[in-house]
């Protein structure tokens, strides 16, 4: 079963979680602790995009020729996974909101639409981003693609090298992709003039991406995921989720989704967060966030200071951490090793709004199995560790007879993730649990050097 | 550390990344370290002389070792470390053979610290330590258990600290598998993606080598580490031993030459054959006696030339999965060149090889020969098992 909208049931506004947190969210500082300037975050994101990042209005409006692009694809439809609930035996009733439609293959497009068309409004007529695997970059290629910008991608050489089929699509979209390290840059010279066989890094085509936008006429810099306004952009997702539900007469006791820097979560749950907020929630709906175990960020990391770099000289900032020298090892959900994290969810995470649960990449490829054989669709492995957690707790409903809602976020198709699949039926995969052993001496470290540290 | 100086007209990077911190991207830190990675090096000269002179260390020992013939082996695999490094470290270490030569070999300009006699002794490893923690970002030694010791005595958790595989023991878990594997972690370091552990820095007792393996915790020191590429610490093994005991009796023949390598495993084979053998160290049986207990290297090439056709019977590191290279020395590249391979019988029980995900070579040109599919003597009987020797 799933259930449609019309084209004019795209949302008209972009909910905006910034004034319903339970505490203020803290500024941004420099170096020297000073908060971040506006004007100094102009060379390389639109104005309208800083405006939306600060911005305290609570409803943003989504610009018609944004929408227009959004009918490619949008509303989503949600479905409900009667044959996983058959197979499961469970009294719980499941829905998922399918984002793997999209020309990209996930949900990054609400976002890279968005910032195309403001970046285009202002005058701009390249944007550049970095990309790991391509999810991300594809994603922008396609949106400049549709307002008639060009597009420069930095894509992590290894992935470059390893992974040409989303290369290629951005190709298609007529992105122009570059292996970074990179020729291009200052940054990217130095770094192959020092190493040149430097696999790259996401934070070298980071910086790449950065200085290509600063340092050229009429270019800006866009990212895919962790800041706010890329998280307000994605509320269509749940926006329309709630529609749906509306149209069947339901209301999700549980919402889960994966996270890497929070986007595709944040965008599912905001929504009935602020039905919760503002007591028009109909039952106590949960939140639960779905992270690998090899990077379980919010499940053993702690909420304190870190600072950001090994020489110490960054002003600390409160998220949750797995201590600065952790690196997570190699999974195949790529997306959710991601190094940033939104800061919104680390607080709701404090706070205990947000619940959060890790599982090992061969339970999620096990889970992942099952949904392809019951539903048929080919999950990402990012979202599949979602399905993972809906399973669990579709079977505790099948115990204690409980017939909960469920309603998950499946955020991306898993078409270009053959590689992990493969591994996995090869029996290749490592389960990874990170100890949390590591994670306490990590922080005690920190601790040391910073005694008022709570 | 400057990154604004770095950017120079390109300031407003450098705010943009500082603010993308926030959200916890951290972008300027890789570039950052790779820029101004300063890598320690101190190389234990006389580290792994012992070795195939049948020593079990060379510390305090290294007239005992030239008069035996011994030749320096980390200064050589020194260099085939920094060979494979990244060009871009900055190198620190101390003058001539403990680091300084091998570094020029190598195409480096090192900074050269501190001054050292003709010989260099453990103190001078501390002072090189001592001096380079204050400066680097990474201490890489080549050296042995004992290297190791004296390391950590210094440096403690204060930096993190790898090291060469170069002695005659190595027990500790601080070691990558071979140089070129340890450039590759190193390497990987620099670039930020490795993470750190708590290490076990060990040492075997050498006074009591010959009546029981006392192998104590000296203290810890921290890897930078890749999955596995950092050799784990040595397992104690345990299994059904008698079973395998057993399965030897039945192959074994009298009138052949066993050379039988280390471990506590060939010790008890050896004991069921009525004969006390060393722990530590490599003897010869033949005709049912101990005709050499303690072998070097010249007694087993003797035995080799006198006998021709000889068994050489060894079982791999618990944790580890070393054959050759580690702790059995004296059957050197030079010797496993003039063995066929069939006659090289690997025992283990099935417990050992359940914790190993292959057996692992570390002896030069003679890798080659060993490489490739083999069959491992169990209690259960013959299993077959990969060596590698390309990590």
């Amino acid at each position: 079963m799933k259930i449609f909208l019309s084209d004019e049931e795209i949302p008209k506004m972009w909910y905006n979680i910034l004034p319903d947190l339970p505490e203020k969210l803290p500024v941004p500082r420099d170096r020297d602790g000073n908060p971040a300037k506006p004007e100094d975050l102009e060379v390389v994101f639109a104005k309208e995009l800083i405006r939306q990042e600060f911005s305290e209005e609570r409803w943003i409006r989504i610009p018609e020729e944004v929408r227009e692009i959004y009918r490619l694809w949008r509303p989503t439809p949600l479905f409900r996974a009667r044959r996983l609930e058959n197979y499961l035996r469970t009294p719980a009733k499941i829905y998922y909101k399918f984002e793997s439609i999209s020309p990209a293959g996930s949900h990054k497009p609400n976002t890279a639409v968005a910032q195309a068309y403001y970046n285009m409004k202002e005058g701009v007529e390249r944007l550049t981003t970095e990309t790991g695997a391509g999810q991300w970059g594809s994603a922008l290629a396609f949106a400049c693609s549709m307002f008639g910008l060009e597009a420069t991608i930095y894509m992590v050489k290894v992935s470059y090298m390893q992974k040409p089929f989303r290369r290629i699509l951005m190709e298609l979209w007529g992105a122009k992709v570059f292996p970074s390290p990179s020729e291009n840059t200052s940054f990217g010279r130095e770094i192959l003039k020092k190493d040149p066989e430097n696999p790259g890094s996401l934070g070298i085509a980071i910086s790449e991406a950065i200085e290509d936008a600063v340092t050229h006429e009429n270019t800006k810099y866009t990212l895919g995921s962790v800041l706010n306004h890329v998280l307000l952009h994605q509320t269509v997702i749940g926006l329309e989720a709630k529609k749906q539900l509306e149209v069947l007469d339901e209301y999700p006791d549980l919402i889960v989704g994966c996270i890497g820097g929070g986007s595709s979560f944040s965008g599912l749950f905001w929504p009935f967060y602020y039905d919760k907020v503002h007591g028009k929630a109909e039952k106590d709906v949960e939140f639960l966030a779905v992270e690998p175990t090899a990077c379980p960020t919010i499940t053993k990391g702690v909420y304190t200071y870190d600072h950001g770099d090994t020489a110490r000289l960054t002003p600390l900032l409160r998220m949750h951490t797995l201590g600065h020298d952790f690196v997570p090892p190699p999974i195949h959900a790529g997306g959710l090793r991601y190094h940033g994290m939104a800061p919104t969810l680390c607080l709701l995470a404090n706070h205990g709004i947000v619940k959060a649960k890790a599982y090992n990449q061969v339970e999620v490829f096990d889970a992942a199995s099952i949904f392809v054989k019951t539903e048929g669709h080919l999950p990402a492995p990012e979202p599949a560790h979602a399905i993972k957690a809906v399973i669990d707790e579709a079977l505790k409903c099948r115990e204690t007879g409980e017939s909960k809602t469920i309603l998950f976020l499946l955020c991306g198709h898993g078409h270009f993730d053959m590689k992990a699949y493969q591994d996995y039926l090869d029996g290749k995969l490592i389960p990874y649990e990170y100890p949390e052993e590591e994670v306490r001496k990590s922080i005690e470290r920190l601790k040391s050097m910073y005694p008022w540290i709570s | 550390m400057d990154i604004l100086k770095f950017f120079g007209a390109n300031m407003k990077t450098s705010k943009i990344l500082e603010f993308l911190r926030f959200y916890g991207i951290n972008a300027i830190e890789e570039y950052e370290r790779l820029k101004t990675a300063k890598i320690g090096l101190i190389v234990n000269p006389i580290a792994g002389m012992g070795g195939r002179v049948g020593l079990k260390g060379t510390d305090n020992k290294y007239e005992l070792a030239l008069k035996l013939g011994a030749k320096p082996v980390a200064p050589r695999r020194a260099v085939e470390f920094l060979k494979c490094l990244i060009k871009g470290v900055e190198i620190y270490t101390y003058p001539k053979y403990m680091g300084e030569y091998e570094a020029i070999e190598a195409g480096f300009k090192p900074n050269v610290l501190g001054e050292i006699g003709d010989r260099t002794t453990a103190e001078d490893t501390k002072k090189a330590a001592r001096d380079l923690v204050k400066i680097v970002d990474l201490i890489v030694f080549v050296g042995g258990d004992g290297t190791a010791r004296d390391i950590c005595e210094v440096v403690g958790d204060k930096i993190p600290v790898i090291g060469v595989p170069a002695g005659v023991k190595m027990y500790s878990a601080v070691f990558a598998l071979n140089p070129r594997v340890c450039a590759k972690i190193v390497n990987e370091f620099v670039r930020g993606k490795t993470s750190l552990e708590l290490r076990e820095v060990m040492d075997a007792d050498e006074s009591l080598i010959n009546k029981k393996i006392s192998i104590k915790l000296f203290g810890y020191l921290k890897v930078p580490v890749i999955s596995n590429l950092v050799q784990r610490v040595k397992r104690m093994s345990s299994g059904n031993l008698d079973g395998l005991v057993i399965n030897f009796l039945r192959i074994y023949d009298k009138n052949r030459v066993y050379v039988f390598g280390p471990g506590g495993t060939t010790y008890q084979i050896v004991k069921a054959l009525g004969l006390e053998k060393t722990l530590l160290g490599v003897d010869i049986v033949y005709e049912g006696r101990l005709i050499v207990k303690d072998a070097k290297e010249s007694d087993i090439l003797k035995v080799i030339d006198e006998y021709g056709d000889v068994t050489i019977v060894v079982t791999p590191i618990g944790g580890q999965g070393f054959v050759f290279g580690r702790g059995n020395l004296q059957i050197s590249p030079e010797v496993l060149k003039r063995i066929k391979k069939e006659n090289i019988l690997i025992v283990s029980t099935t417990d050992k090889l359940n914790g190993l995900d292959c057996l692992r070579v570390d002896v030069d040109d003679a890798n080659e020969i060993l490489e490739g599919e083999v069959k491992v003597l169990t209690e259960v009987g013959f299993v077959k098992f990969k060596i590698k020797a390309d990590f």
